[in-house]
């Protein structure tokens, strides 16, 4: 039922993108507000980004570059993962350029020592971080970026236990969810211990499996010493890594079994070893997709774990395949509970569930705690394959006039005919409407590659009681794009949006961060 | 703090859990990717070329050509201008084309774009029948193919 419910979405939206060609607005970008340049981006920086390639896919690639902060780019690597194109490699980069405009958006221009171009815009949340999306046409891939330690390009940097969350596909094409905990020794270049989590359509949620085998890790002999790199096999994958620091490595898988990305973060902090140690109040933001309509699923929610086993305070807000659903706390729930896991003590996983009678679903899943208030999570309800990002939230009640200031935003997803990458900067003011003012640009791969740079944007952040719970989020992105956004926003706190669209024509999924220069 | 990147799926080519059968997945995947070109749609056209473009800053990203047709002047997708290169499929201006393809509507605008190009005896699929445009691959083992990396 939900597939025809889909099929009639996609006709309908259809109709609606023709139609709505000629009838989008005309928004001048605002001037670039902000005080980001050229010298902002300077320095050695480790990238992370994954999405389609030109025959629908996945694709993904992690690299470093290093700016100058004086508009070039001196040096730059990348491994590159391609299922479509059975293709593993790791290019190199001649000396680039790029561009800042004030707001923190830029332009990076690579090309590999072919001639091959790689275009990436960016847009920066401070020096040490920002949001990227390849928009040279090539593929449809978008991530981020950290500034890299390069005094923590040895071996011994990788020591201590890490959270990981790697999501990517398998060699069929299917999404798989890979999270857990490993712990690394440094010189020892083992990785000794840890636990894990898997999801795929295949095979459904794997449930905690200890490395029952030690892993290995070790320096590349090459590029080791010059952008961090490194290789790393354990739970029978085999990876390419790039140091950011200590607390962060950003891994690519590299096998035979497909291809997958994402980072491990030192632990740190009391990670709670029983339920009395996860209190709080928590939001979470989830991406993937339905075995039930074959399409994209993404969900964002709140919840609060009392110290003892339950949860309450329960909003939730998904969007499969262009269907949303709201839930709010009420008699409609009820089995709310979570256990931090104490046959993987102090590995920092838990679980939670809970079920709505109004939907008829239960919800499951699992998390690794990087702290207290940081983890990585994956939904293991039936269904469903998706991972992502648990936050505490922290500060509420939250107001405009808290959260007034300039933002960096990365979303990205699906909609019926198309996958889409978007970044962008916006300034958000203390006024009950209008109060989002940027710039977005987009990266469309349907039956073309097609970019937008720059478009104006002007939207409202409605928050509702004291913004702990679902809060609406409109954009409206100005010709060419011609496009409205409507999206539920969660505030994990007065820094960090977690954004899902509820748009009947696209599944987006994104964050909003506070821009700090 | 650390917050992951949200990819999105389409569910393809996979032995699923849930019951359902390969003919289900690529009904939705046909859809959800190419539902907007549609060969029962498509059309000729045959003109004169007036220009050439690999790179066009006119979207889509891609090969363009402006072709003169009998009645009107109309820019047309060719899609990747390597997989042209590869072929040895040169374009110049006053060259004669037949192209099969069709107008789709895109963001504001409604390009046309090309499946089949022919000049002279020498005819080149720059889609596929989805719509997708065709990706050059350069041949294994070729200097070539280990800097394919940089184009993806």
């Amino acid at each position: 039922m939900k597939r025809l419910l889909w099929g009639a979405t996609l006709a309908c939206a259809v109709v609606l993108s023709a139609c709505g060609g000629g009838g989008g607005s005309t928004i001048p970008p605002p001037p670039p507000a902000g005080g980001f340049t050229l010298s902002s981006l300077k320095g050695q920086y480790a990238f992370s980004m994954s999405g389609l390639d030109q025959s629908g896919a996945y694709i993904a690639r992690t690299g470093s570059f290093n700016a100058d902060g004086a508009g070039s780019i001196s040096s730059a690597m990348e491994d590159v993962v391609d299922l479509g194109a059975g293709i593993t490699a790791e290019v190199t980069f001649v000396p680039g350029n790029y561009s800042m405009q004030a707001n923190g958006r830029g332009i990076i221009a690579l090309k590999d020592t072919s001639g091959n171009p790689l275009t990436l815009t960016m847009d920066l949340q401070s020096p040490a971080q920002g949001f990227l999306v390849q928009t040279d046409g090539f593929a449809a891939t978008s991530g981020s970026f950290n500034l890299q330690t390069t005094a923590d390009f040895l071996a011994n940097s990788f020591n201590g236990n890490y959270v990981f969350d790697f999501s990517g596909a398998n060699s069929a094409g299917a999404n798989t969810s890979i999270i857990g905990k490993i712990s690394a020794n440094g010189s020892g270049l083992s990785i000794t211990a840890g636990v894990i989590d898997t999801n795929d359509p295949n095979n459904g949620p794997s449930g905690p499996i200890p490395l029952t085998l030690p892993g290995t890790f070790a320096l590349d002999p090459t590029y080791g010493a010059t952008f961090g790199r490194g290789t790393a096999a354990f739970a029978g994958h085999q990876f390419a890594f790039y140091i950011v620091d200590t607390t962060q490595i950003m891994f690519l898988q590299e096998d035979s079994q497909g291809g997958s990305s994402g980072s491990a973060v030192l632990q740190s902090g009391a990670i709670p070893t029983q339920n009395s140690g996860f209190t709080g109040s928590f939001a979470y933001l989830v991406g993937g997709s339905s075995m039930s309509t074959f399409g994209p699923d993404a969900a964002v929610a709140r919840f609060t774990p009392d110290g003892v086993s339950s949860i309450g305070a329960i909003s939730y807000d998904e969007n499969n395949s262009g269907t949303p659903l709201h839930i709010s706390q009420g008699s409609n729930i009820s089995n709310a509970t979570y256990a931090i896991d104490t046959t993987n003590a102090g590995s920092g996983r838990g679980t939670f569930t809970f079920t709505d009678s109004s939907s008829a679903r239960t919800f499951q899943y699992v998390f690794y705690l990087i702290s207290p208030t940081n983890g990585v999570i994956q939904d293991v309800s039936s269904g469903i394959v998706a991972d992502g990002t648990l936050l505490a939230q922290t500060g509420a009640p939250f107001t405009l006039a808290g959260l007034a200031g300039n933002y960096a935003f990365n979303w990205s997803g699906e909609s019926v005919s198309n996958v889409e990458n978007y970044v962008g900067q916006y300034a958000l003011a203390n006024t009950a409407s209008n109060n989002v003012s940027g710039v977005v640009d987009a990266a469309i791969f349907g039956t073309t590659f097609t970019s937008f740079a720059d478009i104006g944007t002007q939207g409202t952040l409605t928050i509702t009681t004291d913004g702990t719970n679902n809060n609406t989020y409109q954009i409206v992105a100005g010709n060419p794009l011609g496009t409205t956004y409507n999206f539920q926003a969660y505030i994990a706190d007065a820094n960090t949006v977690l954004l899902l669209s509820t748009d009947k024509t696209r599944v987006l999924a994104g964050f909003v961060s506070r821009q700090s220069q | 703090m650390h917050m992951r990147k949200i990819t999105l799926w389409i569910v393809v080519g996979t032995t699923l859990l849930c019951c359902t059968t390969v003919g289900q997945e690529k009904t939705l995947q046909t859809s959800v990717r190419s539902s907007g070109y549609d060969l029962k749609r498509e059309g000729t056209l045959v003109g004169t070329v007036i220009a050439y473009t690999e790179s066009s800053p006119t979207p889509p990203l891609g090969a363009h050509v402006t072709l003169q047709t009998a009645g009107v002047v109309v820019d047309v997708h060719l899609g990747n201008a390597r997989l042209l290169t590869a072929n040895n499929f040169n374009i110049q201006a006053g060259d004669t084309l037949r192209i099969i393809g069709e107008n789709v509507a895109f963001g504001s605008d409604a390009p046309f774009l090309a499946r089949i190009v022919q000049k002279g005896t020498q005819a080149l699929a720059v889609r596929s029948e989805r719509g997708i445009p065709m990706r050059y691959v350069a041949p294994k083992n070729s200097a070539e193919s280990k800097s394919q990396g940089g184009v993806l």
